[in-house]
């Protein structure tokens, strides 16, 4: 032990002497600690909040812990009930439950009740007249209605309620269903309230009336954390044991799913935002590699001085230990200063408990570990750079780093090869450590190649150089292969440096291109408005005119969507979707070049090659149709198909008819324009008997007749003699002045008379995927299976994906809209109908005020910039790209900060080599101009491999990580951007501090009266 | 008396370049505990092989050395570290090298003892009574860098003895003093080493060390040739087998002949001269016709030192010296280690300025020329070749000659131009092979044949025979020469070598 103070000593000494330089090395492994912990410690936090947002996201009801007791249990009297439902409640989410007893819908004085019984009712309501109830006897019980009020009191045979109130529910939804009214034959039952859970209990008449008990704890999103998930989910399978023991009349439900779904993806996304930590780790390697290049001189002479004094191999080893180990270990802790102040920074913002967060990120077993052994691993690897000779990395043999180098290339091109590296491992928080690992194994490799390729090329650039009479760049070159070690050293920092920012610009570039990809994939325009959840279309509220008068430049499409039957692989069937968009529309979707070989206007040109189609029919306008019928046979439904002014297809029906003779008439709409067609269904009677006897598997025989049509007139005016119609499945057209027609519903199908159309044999032009255009003849030509109604199309593009065309996994089929609606209309007439809008617009501002109003709401409407924002808005997502950004930021900064020490060093260490220049006549305006070029050529060697660096990573972990930001699997796949506005912002900030960088430095070590006399070492 | 030193036919061998090079070459020395040995001997005979060998910092490729009976050839490294540690004291000509300049004087006297793990407090005690020894007490916390060049020779001397070493071993102890420094640095020595019945090994040209002398050994060309004690002339050392190198004046004398005859007298030996001729080793090149078109009268003022004065921190190197560089003659600086010989090499080139005094240099006085104005002069109109040239090691000697003409803007046919300097330092058959495969004498020629190339007026060249053996020595030395008598330069070089100095038309001696 006594042996090993004088080299600490030394160490120390040195560490005193070399204040500036330690100060450097501590800020960049500090920077590079910090950058890793505020990773662990933003990780965290990221997936709290995500955690919070998707229990926010929950319904009310499902966002609480929640014991429900159906009945209590045998002998046992309600406190101790609840004593069991509360301890287990207890043990999930703080403070008191929300206590209830629910009734089923009674019959109380002929009125349809619903009894429930709350503690703290005063808090739950909102009274809108009368007052609160405030005492239940068994002859006067009072109670709140909620909704609209009813006669004040309630009186059957024992039971007196007395209505004091009528209040609304603050929230309804945290009672989930169990205060939900359900109407009882048309009746809907009337909500009443007593205050007090049990309430009831004291009432001898509700004995023997079944009731449950509800004990309700919410969970506030904000306080349940991420850290704490597991413990919560533990416990509740404890409270679940408990309540099991107790009595099996109680049920303990939870958001367990939420819970579970939000740590994982939060595992994920703590592995995505290890590749950042990997990142930060590789740089912190390279940069102690140019710091340790650059002492190397100094702890040579130190270590020839140490040894002639007698020191072993141990204490000389030890005085380069304590003295790197020192730094390190200063900077490393001034990093993890750093860290915890950031993260509690972060924390404090987010508004999470600073403590909490640090104790479950940086103060884990794992963090610690991880920044011990990040130390460890710098210290060893800086020891290793300071201490290796110049010739310990021989230029023709293969020296330990080749093969380290080789072999994390093999276990990279392995791990691709194997599939280890699959999406899967990414986007469901596998733990594959090799994904990890990757950048900094990539950089290693790329370090290594760099080191050996570099020399070669700065001599084969020398020999170039010679050619022409240009000296400053082969002084330049000169000096750049004279110098390996360093030179090396200090490429393959910068390299790596700008790869590897590259590589998080272009990352983050992916992701947020992601983000708008999959929300352009989702609202292929900018808007998307669907049937809601009161059924009402699009097209009942506006029509496509109408929409598109909404505001400035709005361009709408309809869209048709149905699901088509086309054979399948084998003899499987494949249930494609069927789009059906104006040629139009397809020429304006948020597109990307890798959906399809074929470009999306030489697309659009294809689909709508046949040009639009409208169905056809006779012109009218709204009045009194009116129709002869000569009918035999069984009875059927005839209905008239009109067309009205906005292209809406409808019926009316011109009833239900027996056989005979008689005049059909129906009123039309006044917006009707055009009769299409005439419907022939079995009537209502027929229909059941026939369904009922297929059911039964009964024979019967098939019903049908005939009819004979007169002439179809509105408001007495002849609109058509049916000439030129034809008859759709299976109604027979016979000739003759009128229109005679058999029928014969063999499968209880409707009938439909109507003109030809321009679809009418011939076939859609359509883009397929490729699973459906392939089941495609030689010739493109497949039938799609509309429900029933054989569709034949020809596919003229094929298309990997296409915009909100894939929601069934089974491929999808794009037609021209107006095609396609005539086709599905002409056959079963309303099938057609467009059931979306797509709008398009320059101004979304004015659209989504224009799409507020109220005659909008029923309508579902999906936004491509809500959706966008949603996803970057995303914690999980916005965690790494801020991570990302700031290892950007980062690995330039150190980057620049290595490369300026690199260039202290090179003039320091080559003062023999300028002064024999300057010797041999050389001026230092020159020699200044040759450390110029020289910092170019390395800069711009470094930018370059670097650029190639960074797109070869960012290529290789876009391809692996499939997945969003969001740790979502990414639809449509992620697609590398490169970011070039940024990388180039991010290049010029890199030239202009280097320039700088080099300029100062430049200036001062040619600044004295006479060069410093050179410093030989014979040894 | 006991032996503490005793070398027997000792060879080490250096891998160097392509042809590889003896540094010793059957080297016997006894040393007898308690002596005090100076070996003098001129650059690159091998002295300091004989130190690093005796601090068992290189191991023998033949031969026998033990030190106080132990065998260094059989040493382990641990061995190695623990006889340094123990044994050894070893004091470097430059201070700067020996002492750490991050630590204290204290610290670093101490440092041996702390090294071998002994008591701090003891050994700071032990230091500081040592420092006090030397008057340096005042100085234990201070930073060499804070003291002059003489006390921080002493503090490197006492650090070489504070762990009372058996055997020291000095390499120009006082090389980089003042005359007065040096004197007390040695007396010091003596003192201190006579004080703890050490031995010491001191390799010095300084006149100064034979005041501490018991025994003064001289070496040539890796050997042991000569002997004598403080007052008394020298002796032949005769080898193992009979070797003798007879002095190189006498065989001068004898008109350099191949061939000798010996006839046994009484009590000596009679050597006659036979045959004809200058002997003439296989290297020594021949000079073929001048390379530079530029040849200058004779006595021609190629550059002028006018009353100079220098100091280095509070070391007065230079004070009222005047010289003149002269076309067509082979001026030698001599004067041992820090004399400033070097230093009248730079100020002559522009690349040191005086702190007072005047220089002209092709006519031009330097005073107020900027750096780049210097460059400028410096590529018109004058060669250095430095000890260590900065030759680019992967580059061959012909690209290395070629740079520097490149580098002085030369014009015309460069190529005929390289391979005619080269030849004229005999490495015509060398020209493609990477300077870093050439041994450290071929580079020295290829630095001389890049400055002979330059077509320029000043030639000026700094130990330019140090680690070459003596047939390449004088090669070199009758290079210059050359260079001098018949192309008219006006060479000037730095050396301790004699034959150097023989060939020389004036001798400067400096340091008094």
């Amino acid at each position: 032990m006594s042996r090993a103070r004088a080299p600490l000593v030394v160490a120390a000494a040195r560490l005193r002497a070399h204040r500036g330089r330690a100060l450097l090395v501590a800020l960049g492994v500090s920077a590079t600690t910090a950058l890793l912990l505020g990773v662990i410690g933003g990780s965290l936090i990221a997936r709290d909040r995500a955690v919070a947002r998707q229990l926010t996201a929950l319904p009310a009801a499902d966002r609480s812990f929640r014991v429900d007791a159906f009945g209590l249990p045998a002998g046992e009297k309600y406190d101790a009930a609840d004593g069991q439902a509360t301890a287990a409640l207890h043990l999930l989410a703080p403070g008191t439950p929300l206590r209830a007893s629910f009734f089923r819908e009674l019959r109380i004085d002929h009125e349809l009740t619903q009894l429930a019984g709350l503690d703290n009712l005063a808090g739950l309501v909102v009274l809108r007249s009368g007052r609160l109830p405030q005492s239940c006897a068994p002859a006067r019980c009072e109670v709140l209605q909620i909704g609209a009020a009813g006669d004040p009191r309630l009186d059957e045979g024992d039971i007196h309620l007395v209505r004091v109130g009528v209040a609304d529910l603050r929230d309804r939804a945290v009672f989930g269903t169990s205060l939900d009214t359900v109407r009882i034959g048309g009746e809907a039952p009337v909500l009443l309230l007593a205050d007090g859970r049990h309430v009831f209990d004291t009432l001898p008449a509700f004995d023997g009336i079944f009731r449950t008990y509800g004990w309700i704890a919410p969970v506030d999103p904000n306080r349940l954390h991420v850290w704490d998930i597991s413990r919560v989910l533990e416990r509740e399978t404890r409270a679940q044991g408990d309540l099991a023991r107790a009595g099996d009349v109680f049920r303990l439900s939870g958001p367990d799913q939420a819970l579970l779904d939000a740590r994982a993806s939060g595992r994920a996304s703590a592995q995505r935002l290890a590749l950042v930590g990997g990142e930060g780790s590789a740089l912190l390697l390279g940069f102690a590699i140019v710091v340790a290049v650059g002492m190397r001189r100094g702890l040579a002479n130190e270590r020839r001085r140490l040894r002639q004094r007698g020191a072993s191999g141990r204490q000389t080893f030890l005085a380069a230990a304590g003295e790197i180990g020192t730094l390190t270990l200063i900077g490393t802790l001034l990093g993890v200063c750093l860290g915890v102040a950031a993260v509690a920074l972060l924390a404090r913002r987010a508004g999470l408990p600073a403590g909490g967060v640090l104790g479950h990120s940086l103060w884990s077993p794992t963090a610690v570990g991880l920044i011990f052994s990040a130390w460890l691993v710098s210290t060893g690897v800086l020891i290793a750079a300071a201490t290796m000779r110049e010739g310990d990395m021989p230029m023709r043999r293969l020296g330990l780093l080749d093969v380290a180098a080789l072999g994390a290339l093999g276990a990279v091109v392995l791990g691709l090869a194997r599939g280890g590296l699959d999406s899967t491992a990414a986007s469901t928080g596998g733990t594959r450590v090799l994904l990890l690992l990757l950048p900094g194994l990539i950089c290693f490799v790329a370090a290594v190649a760099v080191a050996r390729l570099l020399q070669p090329l700065m001599r084969l650039g020398e020999r170039a150089a010679r050619r022409t009479s240009a000296l400053v760049p082969r002084l330049a070159l000169l000096a750049l292969s004279r110098s390996p070690a360093r030179t090396k050293a200090t490429a393959a920092f910068l390299v790596v440096g700008f790869g590897l920012a590259l590589f998080a610009a272009s990352w983050r570039a992916t992701l947020e291109r992601g983000a708008r990809d999959q929300a352009a994939f989702q609202v292929p325009l900018d808007v998307t408005l669907t049937e809601g959840t009161q059924l009402v279309q699009p097209l009942d509220v506006a029509s496509i005119d109408g929409y598109e008068r909404l505001a400035p430049g709005v361009k709408a499409f309809p869209a048709v969507r149905r699901l088509a039957d086309v054979a399948g692989e084998g003899a499987s069937v494949a249930s494609p979707t069927l789009l059906g968009l104006p040629a139009a529309a397809i020429g304006s979707l948020h597109w990307r070049s890798d959906f399809s070989n074929v470009p999306r206007n030489e697309l659009a040109r294809r689909v709508g090659k046949d040009g639009p189609a409208a169905l056809r029919g006779v012109s009218t306008k709204g009045g009194v149709a009116s129709v002869r019928v000569a009918l035999a046979g069984d009875p059927v439904q005839l209905d008239l198909v009109t067309l009205d002014r906005d292209g809406n297809v409808g019926t009316v029906t011109l009833g239900e008819h027996a056989a005979g003779t008689f005049l059909a008439t129906a009123k039309l709409p006044l917006a009707t324009t055009e009769i299409v067609g005439l419907e022939i269904s079995l009537s209502s009677s027929t229909l059941l008997g026939y369904t009922h006897r297929n059911a039964e598997a009964e024979t019967s025989s098939v019903p049908g007749g005939s009819v004979a049509l007169g002439r179809l007139a509105v408001n007495g005016k002849k609109v058509t003699d049916w000439h030129g119609f034809v008859g759709r499945h299976g109604l027979q057209i016979r000739g003759g002045g009128a229109l005679r027609a058999s029928y014969a519903f063999t499968e209880g199908q409707t009938m439909v008379l109507r003109l030809p159309q321009v679809t009418d044999g011939r076939p859609l032009q359509v883009i397929a995927s490729p699973e459906i255009a392939r089941s495609a003849g030689p010739d493109g030509s497949l039938v799609l299976d509309v429900q029933g109604t054989p569709v034949p199309a020809t596919v003229v593009g094929v298309a990997d994906r296409f915009p909100a065309a894939q929601e069934q996994g089974e491929g999808f089929v794009v037609a021209d809209e107006s095609r396609l609606r005539t086709v599905l209309d002409a056959d079963v007439p309303g099938s057609g109908t467009p059931a979306e809008v797509w709008l398009a617009t320059p101004d979304q501002a004015s659209l989504d005020a224009a799409l507020s109003r109220p005659r909008f709401a029923p309508l579902d409407r999906a936004s491509r910039v809500a959706i966008e924002r949603a996803l970057v808005s995303d914690p999980l997502a916005r965690g790494i790209t801020i991570a990302l950004g700031v290892a950007a930021v980062l690995a330039l900064a150190l980057a620049l900060l290595g490369f300026w020490i690199a260039l202290v060093s090179e003039l320091r260490d080559e003062r023999g080599e300028l002064f024999d220049l300057e010797a041999q006549g050389v001026p230092p305006r020159i020699l200044r101009r040759q450390l110029r070029v020289r910092a170019a050529l390395l800069l711009a060697f470094a930018l370059v491999v670097g650029a190639v660096l960074g797109w070869v990573l960012s290529r290789l972990v876009v391809a692996v990580v499939r997945s969003t930001a969001g740790t979502i699997p990414a639809d449509p796949p992620l697609q590398l951007d490169l970011g070039f506005g940024l990388a180039l912002t991010a290049v010029a900030a890199v030239l202009a501090g280097a320039a700088l960088v080099v300029e100062l430095t430049t200036r001062r070590a040619f600044s004295g009266s006479a060069p410093e006399r050179s410093s030989w070492s014979l040894e | 008396m006991t032996v503490a030193v005793d070398i027997e036919e000792v060879f080490v061998l250096h891998r160097s370049g392509v042809r590889g090079i003896a540094a010793l070459q059957g080297l016997s020395l006894r040393v007898l505990e308690g002596e005090i040995v100076v070996v003098a001997g001129p650059s690159g005979s091998g002295k300091t092989s004989l130190l690093r060998l005796l601090a068992a910092m290189d191991a023998p490729s033949a031969g026998r050395v033990s030190v106080h009976g132990a065998d260094l050839g059989l040493f382990t490294a641990q061995d190695s570290d623990a006889y340094r540690a123990t044994t050894l004291g070893i004091l470097d000509q430059h201070y700067a090298r020996s002492l750490s300049p991050d630590l204290t004087c204290l610290q670093s006297v101490a440092l041996q003892l702390d090294l071998a793990g002994a008591d701090p407090t003891s050994n700071r005690e032990i230091a500081l009574e040592l420092l006090e020894r030397v008057g340096l007490a005042d100085r234990a916390e201070s930073l060499p860098g804070a003291l002059s060049g003489g006390e921080q020779q002493r503090v490197a001397v006492c650090a070489a003895l504070v762990h009372r070493p058996r055997l020291l071993l000095a390499d120009e102890p006082a090389g980089e003093l003042d005359e007065e420094s040096a004197e007390n640095v040695y007396r010091l020595l003596g003192e201190l080493v006579r004080g703890t019945g050490a031995t010491a090994v001191v390799v010095s040209h300084d006149p100064a060390s034979e005041a501490i002398a018991d025994r003064l050994v001289r070496i040539r060309d890796g050997r042991v040739v000569e002997e004598s004690t403080p007052g008394s002339p020298s002796q032949l050392v005769v080898g193992r087998g009979g070797w003798v190198r007879i002095p190189e004046p006498f065989l001068r004398d004898l008109g350099a002949p191949q061939r000798l005859t010996a006839t046994p007298g009484t009590d000596s030996v009679v050597l006659g001269g036979r045959g004809s001729g200058a002997a003439s080793a296989t290297s020594v090149p021949t000079p073929s016709e001048p390379v530079a078109a530029h040849v200058p009268q004779i006595n021609e003022r190629m550059a002028e030192m006018r009353a100079i004065a220098k100091r280095f921190g509070d070391r007065t190197v230079l004070s009222d010296f005047d010289f003149s560089a002269l076309g067509g003659r082979f001026s030698a600086l001599v004067g041992r280690s820090g004399s400033g010989k070097t230093t009248v090499l730079h100020i002559l080139a522009g690349l040191e300025l005086p702190d007072a005094g005047e220089v002209v240099l092709g006519g031009e006085p330097l005073h107020g020329s900027t750096r780049d104005e210097l460059a400028e002069l410096r590529r018109r109109h004058v060669a250095l070749v430095t000890q260590e040239p900065g030759l680019v090691p992967y580059l061959s000697a012909f690209e290395n000659v070629e740079l520097g003409l490149r580098l002085r803007r030369a014009e015309g046919d460069l190529a005929a131009s390289v391979e005619s300097a080269l030849r004229e330092v005999g490495l015509s058959d060398r020209l493609h092979i990477a300077a870093a495969r050439l041994s450290a004498g071929e580079r020295q020629r290829v630095a001389i044949a890049r400055a002979l190339a330059a077509d320029v007026r000043l030639l000026l060249v700094d130990e330019p025979t140090a680690r070459l053996d003596e047939a390449n020595g004088r090669a070199v030395g009758h290079l210059l020469a050359e260079a001098a008598h018949e192309r008219g330069l006006a060479v000037v070089a730095a050396t301790h070598d004699p034959d150097l100095v023989e060939l020389a038309d004036k001798v400067v001696q400096l340091g008094g």
